[in-house]
């Protein structure tokens, strides 16, 4: 099998597309998510067989199909993606690869589509990686990638959420960072974000930290880049107290229908909050 | 205390006054303001009466306009060797700066999206219903007590317009400045005119009045003999010579009507003393005769490239930021208004506040000196402007009686006295420099404040900030005195202390600008981008530096005056 939208059944099959694909399939019950599909390992594997520089043409011809499916879903012609690695070892409880393998942010059309996914695929042999791997007692030879391809968010606002406090342990807080433009400045720690505490028990907020969101980042013809936040924009809370609460409400749930303390991303589009991605808190001591 | 406290507020350091600048301190307690001169709004010696009148009544009237924005800030005005000077101090103790500090930004937030709607639909109406008021009372019928009574009117209302100025005049400049940190920060390669692109092309009454006297100039082009009047009979005369001829006295009604619509206001703003046009035409005939001697052309001749190059200005800094958040965009959209809609209102504001207001309390006053000249307590009507206002009302109590004939005549020379001596720019208490928010950062681009300049450089290369894009080169015309505009010819940069509206018609003749006084968003500034002259503002002792006659070249976009 190629690839299966999210909401197909059998996409949360991690071991068919890594861990980060299966986590969203799982997750459109529970939230509004970005659409998208997943591309399978049996895609990467066919093309480690090959031997090949460029993607076997039945995998291309498939992921050229559901691009378009995707522009109709979308309701966006030359509907601009996300192209995100997903090991099969990735985002399992207990190990958390944020960033080790490689993504792409708005990629727009088909082929674009293609060149990245297929970065994404060597991305997994890269030196980080493979460290990591090492250094957690993970396989490296037998390591396999699905690729998640979905709609890129315009976010307004991104922020991380958790359920419990990541750094005090207690889990009566909800903690919320979040800074303006797209997640990546934010997830990828190159801003000091704005935090939030909410209390989890009748979500009152606790504290508003203002943080100095030196940068965000911002869309470019075909990718992102990093820019600085207006210094007028930085003393401005970048989430409004409604925005936060939503999203306390959000990870709570999340945490309450997977069973586990849940640490989250998310951005906010107009007045839309969209989940891109939900994993185990993996720093909590049990 | 730490080393960063001590940073932020450097013990009070009393400023000694220069030796040709001795300071006798009316009462002990100002010397410890943190006194400014401002040679923006009156460069030359003030008489007593307009300095009891700004200290009296303008600046409290002021205080309450910051108030009414959550401003914690207080306004003190005072006259010093005859020279205006200005102090802004915090208005609550230091250790609540912090709370009042968000306090006023939050009065600011609310107050950018809306000052303009508020002038136009609930200050501006207020305001002209006042000076409907005015131009009805009948001076010269009034009794003595009813004169009294309107001049109690008349100061609180004069303390009511002040308080509206700040209320509209914090956001209306504090928008554009914002304006100009939020393009910097979004737009990498800026040039440093570009900003100020943004919000040009609007009109205002500054415009306005410029454009008429243009046009009042062109129905005299029309007719050789109000020409050959206009080119060789002294201003003074020109109304008798016009007075023989059909086209003449065309020309007459033409400089009465022009007077009437736009004659409510003198050199400067702050000074009463000075006739308003209404009452001695001469700098609209000289203007209209400057623009008959050079072929001026039409004021609006650029017009549509400017408005085209600012909506031009706008969709490219719009596409560069498509794919940025949509807050930003908000931000941007939201600063652009209060920027263009801050400019207009600049302009407007001191149009129906600064220059008719004044003209309204100068005629009252004009009136009170009429009754103490006849009642022999000054010799001339006009030295009323020699006593303080407390004075006046206090002969007029008691049936005009007392005697200020020889003060009077002692203040007048104490005036001609001090305008031969500098003022120092900054006395009584320095406190470092102000705190850096959003409000000192938009006074200080309005009166040009900022780090001192490199005094280094060549002495033929004066530093000042940039006004208006462009460069020139001609004949400079050190010109203090509006009355004295008749030497501007077509093409001289016009090099002054400052210029206050009632100066822009001459941006019709000038090749370029050059001002001791102001920032980039001083008025002088914003009406050359509409005129499209360049101007150099804000360049310290260029009236001192530069000679009448010099050569020199203006680059607007460097903000530099090089004398060839």
């Amino acid at each position: 099998m190629t690839l299966l939208f999210f909401d197909d059944p059998g996409a949360d099959d991690v071991l068919l597309f890594g861990g980060k694909a299966a986590s969203l399939a799982k997750l459109g019950s529970a939230a509004r998510i970005p659409p998208g599909f997943s591309i399978s390992v049996d895609s990467y594997s066919s093309w480690v067989d090959d031997g090949s520089d460029q993607m076997p043409p039945d995998v291309s011809a498939e992921i050229k199909e559901a691009y378009k499916v995707l522009e109709r879903t979308s309701a966006v012609i030359d509907v601009p993606v996300a192209v995100r690695s997903s090991a099969v070892d990735e985002d399992g409880i207990g190990e958390s690869f944020a960033g080790l393998h490689d993504t792409f942010l708005n990629v727009i059309g088909a082929d674009p589509v293609i060149e990245a996914v297929i970065k994404c695929w060597r991305s997994l042999s890269n030196q980080h990686a493979i460290d990591y791997r090492v250094a957690n007692g993970l396989e490296v030879e037998s390591a396999r990638m699905g690729v998640v391809v979905q709609q890129l968010v315009f976010a307004d606002v991104s922020a991380v959420a958790f359920s419990a406090n990541p750094i005090s342990g207690n889990r009566e807080e909800v903690v919320i960072n979040a800074s303006f433009g797209l997640g990546e400045a934010v997830v990828g720690g190159l801003v000091t974000p704005d935090t939030i505490v909410i209390k989890r028990s009748d979500l009152s907020r606790q504290s508003l930290t203002i943080g100095a969101k030196e940068s965000m980042t911002v869309r470019t013809e075909n990718g992102t880049d990093e820019k600085p936040v207006p210094r007028i924009m930085r003393g401005m809370p970048a989430l409004s107290e409604d925005q936060a609460t939503e999203i306390a409400e959000l990870v709570v749930k999340l945490e309450k229908h997977n069973g586990w303390p849940v640490d989250i991303e998310c951005a906010i589009h107009g007045s839309q909050l969209y989940l891109l991605q939900c994993r185990p808190i993996t720093t909590l001591s049990q | 205390m730490t080393d960063s406290q001590t940073a932020e507020h450097p013990e009070p350091r009393p400023i000694p006054a220069p030796d040709n600048f001795p300071i006798e301190w009316d009462n002990p307690e100002d010397s410890h303001l943190p006194l400014n001169q401002d040679r923006q709004h009156a460069p030359t010696p003030l008489t007593p009466l307009s300095g009891w009148l700004a200290q009296h009544h303008w600046a409290p009237g002021s205080s309450v306009g910051f108030a009414a924005l959550d401003q914690p800030l207080m306004m003190h005005i005072r006259r010093i060797n005859t020279y205006y000077y200005l102090a802004v101090t915090p208005s609550v103790p230091m250790e609540q700066m912090a709370e009042a500090g968000k306090k006023a930004e939050a009065g600011l937030k609310a107050a950018l999206p809306v000052f303009a709607d508020r002038w136009d639909n609930e200050w501006l109406p207020e305001i002209r219903s006042c000076h409907d008021r005015w131009n009805a009372f009948d001076l010269p019928a009034a009794s003595d007590s009813e004169l009294l009574e309107h001049l109690t009117w008349t100061l609180d209302t004069f303390e009511r317009f002040w308080d509206i100025h700040f209320e509209v005049m914090i956001p209306a400049l504090v928008g554009p400045s914002m304006l100009l940190d939020l393009y910097s920060d979004l737009i990498e390669d800026a040039g440093p005119m570009d900003a100020y692109k943004l919000t040009q092309g609007f009109d205002n009454t500054s415009l306005r009045a410029g454009e008429d006297l243009w046009k009042l100039s062109q129905t005299a082009a029309d007719s050789d003999g109000v020409k050959s009047i206009l080119a060789s009979t002294p201003t003074g005369d020109v109304m008798s010579a016009l007075e023989k001829s059909e086209d003449g006295k065309k020309l007459i009604a033409g400089i009465n009507s022009y007077a009437q619509a736009w004659g409510f206001r003198s050199d400067t703003v702050i000074e009463i003393g000075d006739p308003s046009w209404v009452e001695d035409p001469s700098i609209v005939i000289d203007t209209v005769k400057a623009y008959l001697r050079d072929g001026s052309e039409d004021p609006r001749k650029n017009w549509n490239e400017i408005v085209a190059e600012r909506e031009r200005i706008v969709s490219e800094t719009r596409e560069k930021i498509s794919g940025y958040p949509e807050p930003v965009k908000q931000q941007f959209n939201g600063m652009l208004h209060a920027g263009q809609q801050g400019h207009r209102i600049q302009e407007d504001h001191s149009w129906w506040i600064d220059q008719q207001a004044n003209h309204q309390v100068r005629k009252v006053f004009l009136e009170f000196g009429n009754r103490l000249a006849s009642a022999g307590v000054i010799s001339e009507r006009d030295d009323v402007f020699m006593l303080t206002g407390d004075e006046i009302i206090e002969s007029a109590k008691s049936g005009f009686t007392g005697d200020f004939k020889s003060a009077a005549s002692e203040r007048r020379a104490e005036m001609e006295k001090w305008a031969e001596i500098p003022a120092a720019p900054h006395i009584g208490t320095d406190y470092g420099p102000p705190p850096d928010n959003p409000v000192s950062r938009a006074l200080g681009r309005f009166f040009g404040w900022g780090p001192p300049r490199d005094s280094d450089g060549p002495s033929d290369l004066i530093s000042g900030t940039p006004g208006s894009s462009g460069k020139v080169t001609g004949t400079a015309r050190v010109i203090i005195k509006l009355s004295d505009a008749g030497r501007l010819n077509k093409g001289d940069i016009l090099v002054t202390a400052t210029t206050s509206p009632p100066w822009t018609p001459l941006f019709a003749t000038a090749g370029g600008i050059v001002t001791d006084t102001g920032g980039a968003l001083s008025h002088c500034a914003i009406v050359a981008r509409e005129y499209g002259i360049p101007a150099t503002v804000g360049a310290a002792g260029a009236t001192f530096a530069i000679k009448d006659g010099d050569r020199i070249e203006v680059d607007g976009d460097a903000g530099t005056v090089r004398i060839l």
